[in-house]
């Protein structure tokens, strides 16, 4: 996973999200639809025997149409299979990072710091989505920046759940380091007045 | 009368091949590159391989007895009957 993204210190991956893989299923019919249309159309339009295929040049071209034909469905289908692999929402303990496979040659990665969280707003959404669990995710920053969607992924009110909690311990840790920070400046700012004051700064 | 040998036919072929093979790198680069060099994108590259080379060898298979340079008549080609 952290080939993905490069951790900061102290960073830890809380859990990744791809979408339910029942969406998946949309693809293997479509091409197991694909893969049987030459058989069906070999039974309608050679019913009366392949008087086309006699020819023996035809023949060969049809051979050779139908193989780059099945190729090509084959490879639609692994694209298909790579660019659903490749979509993945990251949530660590410090930042969500949302990865978008656009087709083969497009990708876009952003990222949203868990501090800057407003709200988190889940929804499972007919009748399918409501009996195998998924739905979609809106994480919600500032008005003037975009929201973070997670469409399709499985349990997305635990999700929603989780990456509130993640939020909140991550202001407090925030807050933590800058008291933490703020205080040696603090004891360095009275030191130093102080040695002004006795004259020594 | 026109004739031509059957290996003008791998010309177009040739050149669909080449494509997939671009393709099927890209794809499978793609895979390994962003996050899936793990069991299940291994399994997956090796089944889109394996799936290529079995649509291949098929193709070899149906084709193997072709005499692909003796030049074949055009004009009887017959026209399909439907």
């Amino acid at each position: 996973m952290h080939q993905l993204y490069t951790p900061h210190t102290g960073e830890k991956l809380e859990f990744s999200l791809r979408r339910h893989p029942i969406v998946f299923l949309g693809p293997i019919f479509i091409f197991l639809l694909l893969a049987v249309i030459p058989y069906a159309a070999r039974a309608v339009i050679f019913t009366d025997g392949p008087l086309v295929l006699t020819h023996p040049f035809l023949d060969i071209g049809l051979k050779l149409f139908v193989s780059i034909y099945y190729l090509a469905i084959w490879i639609f289908f692994f694209s298909q299979f790579t660019d659903y692999y490749l979509d993945i929402n990251i949530v660590t303990n410090d930042r969500i990072i949302d990865i978008n496979q656009k087709g083969l040659f497009g990708r876009s990665v952003a990222e949203l710091d868990l501090t800057r969280v407003q709200d988190v707003h889940s929804e499972i959404k007919g009748i399918i989505p409501t009996l195998l669990n998924y739905g979609t995710v809106e994480v919600q920053t500032a008005a003037n920046e975009e929201n973070f969607n997670f469409e399709q992924i499985p349990h997305p009110h635990k999700v929603r759940q989780r990456i509130l909690e993640l939020a909140a311990l991550d202001r407090k840790r925030e807050a933590r380091e800058i008291m933490g920070e703020a205080k040696p400046e603090d004891a360095a700012a009275a030191g130093h007045n102080e040695m002004k004051h006795q004259g020594l700064g | 009368m026109l004739s031509l040998p059957p290996i003008v036919l791998l010309i177009p072929y040739a050149l669909f091949m080449l494509g997939y093979l671009f393709f099927s790198f890209a794809n499978v680069i793609s895979l390994g590159k962003y996050g899936a060099r793990n069991a299940v994108g291994l399994l997956a590259s090796f089944i889109f391989i394996a799936g290529s080379a079995v649509i291949v060898f098929m193709t070899w298979q149906s084709l193997g007895a072709v005499d692909w340079m003796t030049p074949v008549p055009l004009a009887a080609i017959p026209a399909p009957s439907f």
